[in-house]
């Protein structure tokens, strides 16, 4: 199907403006003060999601430092992406979804295998993706840490138990994220079509980046 | 819930393959006290066998199952 493609009203000028397609990886460098823009185009797409030092990128984001630093699990905007100095890598400074997930983590063969049954071990997954991207800066499996995961759902129940649901984003809905640091961002649309997360059908997403 | 809790308390963890453990004892990142505290910690290891496989923590989902087959695997080739 072809999207719409109008030019959302950004602040700033547009230096890029690429469609990740349905299942595919996405790594990019952004500077200290661009903001990244991502647009969920047709609905319920989880976008897995790492950041990298540009100057070391042995300081990576970390899911521990950002949650035990704002002491809440979810990522809403005004959330500050922690590194494992604990230092600020970006800052979601608008999101018009209800908070997005960084405990669910990344689906790979050997996950699918313990979730859906070996049958499924074949089936692309995003720790795939995050390799074929990573591989290319000469980062390996060793560099993959825990992840976000845009526009996923992944509720908290009072006794700690975590569902992965349906239902909290809509075609067009969109999360703006600012570097505070120079970074290499590395993305796997997710390719899983065993749950709801990608509502069984993964689709493109659109990454903006302004200045 | 913060601490600090009361001396004594312990946590028992099996291995299902051969690991590495790495332990720092430091104090802990949300620790309310005015003053990093920390204290010692003792840990014991002992031998045991291999996990049976009518194991009932192996056995209480399919998932949870699939793991520890996935660990055989892994240990057979």
């Amino acid at each position: 199907m072809t999207t719409p493609l109008e030019t959302p009203e950004l602040s700033g000028t547009v230096v890029h403006d690429e469609i990740v397609p349905a299942r595919a990886p996405w790594l990019h460098h952004l500077a200290a003060g661009q903001t990244l823009h991502i647009v969920d185009l047709e609905g319920n797409q989880a976008v897995d999601f790492l950041l990298y030092s540009s100057a070391d990128d042995s300081e990576r984001y970390s899911a521990q430092d950002t949650v035990a630093a704002q002491g809440n699990l979810f990522l809403r905007a005004g959330t500050v992406l922690r590194s494992n100095e604990g230092r600020a890598m970006m800052t979601i400074l608008a999101t018009s979804v209800d908070y997005h997930d960084t405990i669910g983590g990344a689906c790979s063969c050997e996950s699918n295998t313990l979730r859906y049954g070996h049958h499924t071990k074949s089936q692309h997954a995003c720790v795939e993706n995050f390799l074929e991207a990573n591989l290319t800066e000469g980062r390996g499996k060793r560099d993959i840490v825990s992840n976000i995961n845009f526009f996923m759902n992944v509720p908290v129940e009072e006794d700690g138990a975590l569902g992965i649901v349906d239902g909290i984003s809509a075609p067009g809905l969109t999360v703006d994220l600012r570097a505070e640091m120079d970074l290499i961002v590395v993305v796997s649309n997710c390719p899983q079509i065993n749950n709801p997360c990608n509502g069984f059908d993964p689709t493109p997403v659109r990454m903006i980046v302004t200045a | 819930m913060v601490g600090p809790f009361e001396a004594g308390r312990e946590l028992v963890l099996r291995a299902e393959m051969d690991v590495i453990v790495v332990i720092a004892n430091c104090p802990h990142i949300l620790d309310p006290r005015e003053k990093w505290t920390v204290t010692p910690l003792r840990i014991s290891a002992w031998r045991g066998a291999v996990t049976s496989d009518d194991d009932d923590i192996r056995n209480a989902t399919p998932e949870g199952l699939r793991a520890f087959q996935n660990v055989e695997d892994y240990f057979r080739r």
